[in-house]
């Protein structure tokens, strides 16, 4: 009984961590950067597709955190965030049309400089997260 | 020490993507909050120039953003304008071309700038009121 409640444990927390994965890289900072400039967002229905992928790999991750198969699973998730959002937001290149007045206004902004920015820094903190596992499972082991 | 580690470098790059936004999320609110008025461009005047073969074009670029803006250029009536750097306050920009690139009626402004040197923005308007 006190190993199935362990297991319900680490998929309750993996899906916890996928959820977390998801609300940052496809909800948050698309939603953020996209609607400061009122640029559309891809529908929510294909976004709530993605949730599947940061729950299976993160209950993956919680599920095996004892065994070295775990660690290119935390590095996915996060490599995995940061492509989502680069297709998201359309690698940076962003643009948008409207009418007022008769007048047709288009506008178009580059701001790859975040995107790479998060994606750099996602691949950072992933390493450092892999090796801090890699040492936690060597020192178990 | 991994953990110290993660906090450390989770703090830093933070701290490096919001010194990023911020020059980006301060120019869009306050453009919200200007009614589209925070970078204006309007022509002044169209005189003939002293050979009779060509017009000035004098134009007043009005911006009351905090955002420094970088390598702006305005073309107007397919005249290019130019300024390094444009922060708050009022330019007036001033070039020669031909009148017969000047078409009354009809409106069509670019204007390209790097917003705080870093992001590239371009910004169209064409038609108006009657197409």
């Amino acid at each position: 009984m006190a190993e199935i409640m362990k297991i319900v444990k680490e998929v309750l927390i993996g899906v916890l961590i996928g959820l977390l994965y998801y609300l940052i890289y496809v909800i948050t900072l698309p939603y953020f950067i996209t609607s400061l400039m009122k640029i559309p967002v891809p529908s929510e229905r294909v976004l709530a597709y993605y949730i599947w992928f940061f729950i299976a790999l993160g209950v993956g991750e919680s599920i095996l955190k004892t065994h070295p198969i775990s660690i290119p699973l935390r590095m996915l998730s996060k490599l995995l965030g940061a492509l989502f959002l680069y297709t998201i937001v359309n690698g940076g290149e962003l643009s948008g049309t409207y009418t007022t007045n008769g007048y047709t206004i288009s506008i178009s902004i580059n701001i790859s400089t975040i995107i790479y920015t998060v994606i750099a820094a996602s691949l950072i903190y992933g390493f450092i997260d892999a090796f801090s596992a890699f040492n936690n499972i060597s020192r178990s082991a | 020490m991994y953990t110290a580690a993660k906090i450390g470098v989770a703090t830093i790059l933070t701290l490096l993507i919001v010194a990023l936004v911020s020059p980006l999320a301060v120019f869009f609110i306050e453009m919200l909050s200007s009614h589209q008025e925070l970078l204006t461009v309007a022509p002044v005047s169209v005189k003939e120039t002293n050979d009779s073969k060509h017009v000035n074009v004098t134009l007043r670029l009005n911006y009351s953003g905090t955002i420094t803006l970088k390598h702006l250029e305005v073309i107007l009536y397919g005249v290019k304008f130019t300024l390094p750097e444009v922060r708050k306050g009022t330019y007036m920009l001033s070039s020669i071309t031909e009148p017969s690139k000047i078409e009354e009626g009809k409106l069509n402004v670019i204007l390209t700038f790097r917003l705080a040197g870093l992001y590239p923005i371009k910004i169209q308007v064409s038609g108006g009121p009657h197409g």
